[in-house]
């Protein structure tokens, strides 16, 4: 293969221009590959799995969300609401007819998000088990640059005070991992090194300012090793916790791209900042829709993270779609969802907000399968969970889950399949996903959602 | 008496869930998660934050309900300690909890500091300001983020933000050589022995984790200064990260209250572990040199040491903290900054509108408990408002010599529509969606957090389909009421709709107006079975409730204490509740004797 130097500038500009449907073309990357397509020429490392949690707010409507036939290939063809996927039908894996067992009535978006990404039920506020992401990440996150990373399209939420309905993404009980939903600061986190100038200008003065502030991360260390000397068990690892995100600082310090040995393509390490700010009115608005699927893909093909949680839009999210119509100016959870009339099948301002969000996920699905990524694409090697925190918003149903396999996830999925599992557990979902990529956990989930075993016929 | 909830006396009662639609808002599922918290307890005290139904007084068994309890205990957790058991008046109703077992102190705790006390801290110290929305977020847990503080994990991008606020403030001062200078306050060399930068890091020290440092502890922060010296060239470099490596340090954002042991075998907190306890209880932010020099005397071991040392922190302007920061956990000010409003409904809904709601409610606090030395029933009928220009605007007032960022007091006319808490802005538009309030929200919150009735979870499976509305329009009462007809909806709305239709008079950002849909608005409603005219007979109601009261003495109580209401605080609420109201519910009263209680400065050991 000819390695080809190509304009970083350029096309980055490209990656990060916002509005217009994108294609990301990330040449760069294949220019990386060595002559076989299944490493990076500049080290020889084989590719990483990658692992993406696209969650969406107040469920489908499950008449028209379900295909109607279920099999592979020809077989089963797309249902209503998977329309906007149609580009995607070959990476498709469809889980039809789980039920969410952890259901709560009164607080049935908090314990149906809790238990479509814990399997586990809530403890008060809190979540009682880590999300499936963070399991994914306790397979496959060592050595990356960002053990996870959490990005949002919309702040809306209903406010609730659960920790399950702020996120979806939870390293364990009280340990949320709340979404950046300012595309300019998750820039930032991603592309350039932590703030600040030194007062100094000489040319290593970045290298000398990571030598200060690896003295100040280490005594900080020291400081917490200390404090959990004089702790219970809990407050022990809540401080350890901390001391682990300090020491993930300090990893990154110590590989700043400007040392030249970085693994990932140098184009990567600068690229143009995004000018598109965050959703301060709670619409979800293409333009962010756009730029973070666009930021969430480097993060995952300059391998600044491995795991990553997209959430479209929070449980419960109390989203207005003004500008898909007039007539969708209304609250989507309280006013759309629940009182506009109609059955399962039949609310249309429900479906067009479906539609929406499954249009936002195909604009993802997109970028992944358009940037190479080893042999390749992103979507080859990726495993997209797609799910929500209840089934019918209208009632609250928890039979007939929203649940989506999207990608190849490296050759464990075959894609175009379309699989009902009548009242099974949805937490074997879960454990199916934590399987697919590489996790050796023996049971997930807790109580109702507890489970020790996959969907049967799934993986490869 | 109080209307009870109790789910086993009312077994007809479906909970229609999609009736719910509204109770996912804030504090939608506050009273749920209270039911959870007994019924799925693992690892955490066994008890619901109502208290239980072990304890409950007033209301006669069979009469109605109270204290009666459902098979997973929740309408017991739910009546518990609302039962003032008369119908108002100034005469005590009898002691809060019934037979409460013998006080056990709570574990020591860990607690990380709030948003708003990092912001506060960090100001107090740099003089620079943080966005609290650039942090990691607060967990709230009983409603209180200050509650939350003692369980939540900080996350990896939350130890980013922290380190990157105290750079940033580090960097705001070091960038004016004035500032620095002034900061420094002495001349640094480099290296080890610096004793300029020694001593401004054993100073600040002091203050920043609230004790003096070991000597292991200002060697490394001496280390530090001593690299960053000789690595960037410059002394000054060294005092810089010096204070950055102390400001990040996990002993500036943890609180360690975990006691040493007393001749009487208890665990006492330590002079310092008081000092910072009543400094981020009273001032919501560090400690000064005048309260750490008391911790160093010991007089923090006494009762009147606690007494003299809280007086002057009341007395202190940051004193008010103690109404503000408490009003503004209790009524969750912090979602005013992160809630829409649709732009075309409510186009001055915009940062001076919504500064303005979140200092109204803050300083009207502190008006009536430190400037009126009020009760704290007075809030609900109370005339004082703290407005801006935007704000004054909202309420009609005489907008003159006002700006967007000078705050004034006022009052509101004595014969207007809008008096008390519940008519402003800040309580209504947080209980809204974006274009309309919400009458379901606003009793939710009146219900569970001024009358401590948290609506219990339904029972499971019943059927949860409305019958759709007719295509006309109809007011929010109208509304409302088409869906209390169905008897599954009407179960837990009848405690809600009542408390808030009276505030139908307002809008989805406050402010008044007499029709809704072009039809005239009917702001009629209930209080504990009496009927209410309007908001400001309800504001009248409440403030003749000595229920009220003692029930805002609870919440302050979890607040100061920093944990869950437990059976185990009865007898000490039974205490202190007695004095608070035979004091007429003085706000400055209730916490100097709170403080001053045992069970302020005793913890257990850490399990």
């Amino acid at each position: 293969m000819t390695l080809k130097r190509l304009d970083r500038r350029t096309v980055l500009r490209g990656v990060l221009a916002t509005g217009a449907a994108v294609t990301i073309p990330l040449p760069l990357l294949e220019g990386m590959l060595n002559t076989n397509g299944t490493a990076l020429a500049a080290t020889g490392t084989t590719v990483s799995p990658l692992y993406v949690t696209w969650f969406f707010g107040n469920g489908s409507l499950p008449g028209l969300w379900k295909p109607a036939a279920t099999g592979a290939g020809s077989a089963w063809a797309l249902s209503e609401q998977l329309q906007p996927l149609a580009d995607f039908k070959s990476y498709l894996t469809v889980l039809s007819g789980l039920e969410n067992k952890l259901v709560v009535a009164g607080v049935e978006h908090p314990s149906g998000s809790a238990g479509a990404t814990t399997g586990a039920p809530l403890n008060g506020n809190a979540v009682r088990a880590a999300s499936i992401d963070q399991i994914v990440a306790d397979a496959i996150s060592k050595g990356a640059p960002f053990r996870s990373i959490e990005v949002g399209v919309t702040p809306a939420t209903p406010n609730g005070p659960q920790d399950s309905l702020a996120t979806v993404s939870h390293r364990g009980p009280n340990a949320r991992n709340n979404a950046e939903y300012d595309p300019k600061t998750l820039f930032n986190r991603l592309f350039t090194t932590t703030t600040t100038t030194p007062s100094t200008t000489q040319p290593d003065a970045a290298s000398k300012l990571a030598t200060v502030k690896k003295s100040v991360l280490d005594a900080v260390i020291a400081d917490g090793t200390s404090l959990e000397q004089r702790l219970g068990a809990s407050d022990k690892q809540r401080v350890e916790q901390h001391l682990d995100a300090i020491r993930a600082i300090e990893q990154r310090l110590q590989t700043t791209p400007s040392d030249g040995g970085s693994m990932t393509p140098a184009e990567c390490s600068s690229p143009t900042a995004p000018t598109v700010g965050k959703d301060t009115k709670s619409e979800a608005p293409p333009a962010v829709n756009t730029v973070m699927a666009q930021l969430s893909t480097l993060a995952l093909a300059c391998e600044q993270t491995r795991v990553l949680t997209l959430m479209f839009s929070l449980p419960a999210a109390h989203v207005y779609y003004r500008h898909l119509g007039s007539n969708m100016d209304d609250d989507f959870h309280d006013t759309i969802c629940h009182t506009d009339p109609g059955d399962q099948s039949n609310q249309p301002r429900v479906d067009t907000g479906v539609n929406y969000a499954m249009k936002c996920l195909a604009e993802f699905l997109t970028n992944l399968k358009s940037t190479p990524y080893g042999a390749g694409t992103l979507l080859d090697t990726a495993l997209v969970f797609v799910t929500s925190d209840t089934a019918w918003g209208k009632t609250h149903t928890k039979a007939e889950w929203p649940v989506l396999l999207a990608g190849k996830a490296g050759g464990k999925l075959r894609g175009d399949e379309h699989h009902n599992f009548p009242s099974d557990n949805l937490s074997k979902a879960l454990f199916t996903v934590a399987q697919a990529m590489g996790s050796t956990v023996t049971q997930l989930g807790l109580d109702a959602g507890q489970v020790n075993s996959a969907l049967s016929g799934i993986l490869t | 008496m109080r209307s009870p909830l109790a789910w086993a006396a009312a077994s007809s009662l479906a909970f229609a869930v999609a009736c719910s639609a509204e109770m996912t808002g804030p504090g939608g599922a506050t009273g749920a998660a209270a039911g959870m918290a007994s019924g799925a307890g693992g690892g955490m005290q066994s008890q619901g934050q109502g208290g239980g139904s072990v304890h409950v007084n007033g209301g006669s068994p069979g009469s109605g309900g109270t204290g009666v309890a459902s098979t997973d205990g929740t309408a017991g957790a739910a009546s518990g300690g609302t039962n003032t058991g008369d119908s108002g008046g100034t005469a005590g109703p009898g002691p809060l909890f019934d037979n409460p077992p013998a006080y056990a102190a709570p574990a020591g705790m860990l607690r990380r500091l709030t948003s708003t006390q990092f912001r506060n801290a960090v100001r107090d110290v740099f003089g620079v300001d943080t966005d609290v929305t650039q942090l990691d977020g607060d967990s709230w847990d009983g409603n209180f983020a200050v509650i939350g503080a003692s369980s939540v994990v900080t996350s990896d991008l939350g130890a980013e933000r922290y380190e990157t606020a105290i750079e940033n403030a580090v960097n705001t001062v070091f960038a004016d050589a004035t500032a620095r200078a002034k900061f420094i306050g002495c001349t640094p060399t480099g290296g080890t022995s610096d004793t300029c930068v020694r001593g401004l890091v054993q100073n600040l020290g002091l203050r920043a984790w609230r004790r003096p440092l070991v000597t292991a502890e200002l060697e490394r922060l001496m280390s530090v200064a001593a690299t960053a010296a000789t690595t960037l060239g410059s002394p000054i470099e060294g005092a810089r990260w010096a204070i950055v490596a102390l400001f990040a340090s996990p002993n500036f954002l943890y609180r360690p209250e975990l006691g040493a042991p007393a001749t009487d075998g208890t665990l006492r907190l330590t002079g310092y572990e008081m000092a910072s306890r009543l400094a981020f209880l009273v001032w919501n932010s560090l400690p000064d040199q005048t309260l750490l020099d008391a911790a160093a005397s010991g007089s923090l071991g006494t009762t009147d040491g606690i007494k003299a040392a809280v007086e002057r922190m009341l007395d202190a302007p940051a004193g008010r903290e103690a109404a503000s920061a408490f009003a503004e956990e209790y009524l969750r000010l912090d979602r005013i900054q992160t809630q829409a409003k649709d732009p075309s409904l409510f186009p001055e809904y915009a940062t001076a509108l919504q500064a303005g709601m979140v200092r109204d409610i803050r300083d009207t606090w502190a008006v009536l408990a430190f400037d009126d030395e009020a009760s704290v029933l007075n809030l609900f009928t109370t005339p004082t408002v703290v407005v801006n220009k935007e704000l004054a605007t909202v309420y009609g007032l005489d907008t003159s010599g006002l700006t967007s960022t000078n705050f004034v007091t006022r009052s509101l006319p004595a014969d207007g529509p809008r008096l008390g808490l519940l008519s402003k802005a800040g309580f209504l538009s947080e209980f809204a969606n974006q274009k309309e309030g919400s009458p379901t929200l606003r009793g939710r919150y009146m219900q569970e957090q001024l009358l401590c009735t948290p609506i219990p979870n339904p029972p499971p499976d019943v059927n949860t389909m409305l019958p759709d509305l007719p295509d006309m329009p109809m007011t929010k009462r109208q509304r409302l009421e088409a869906h209390r007809t169905v008897p599954s909806c009407s179960g837990c709305h009848e405690y809600m709709d009542p408390l808030g239709l009276p505030l139908e008079n307002f809008d989805a950002i406050g402010r008044y107006r007499t029709t809704d849909q072009g039809l005239t608005i009917d702001p009629s409603g209930s209080f504990d079975g009496i009927d209410v005219a309007d908001s400001r007979a309800l504001g009248a109601a409440i403030a003749g409730d000595v229920g009220v009261g003692r029930c805002i003495f609870r919440k302050y109580y979890s607040y100061a204490m920093g944990h869950v209401e437990r059976a185990e605080d009865g007898s000490v609420e039974n205490a202190l509740v007695d004095s608070f109201q035979a004091s007429g519910f003085k706000l400055r009263d209730l916490i100097v004797s709170l403080v001053t209680s045992d069970a302020f400065s005793t913890v257990a050991p850490q399990p």
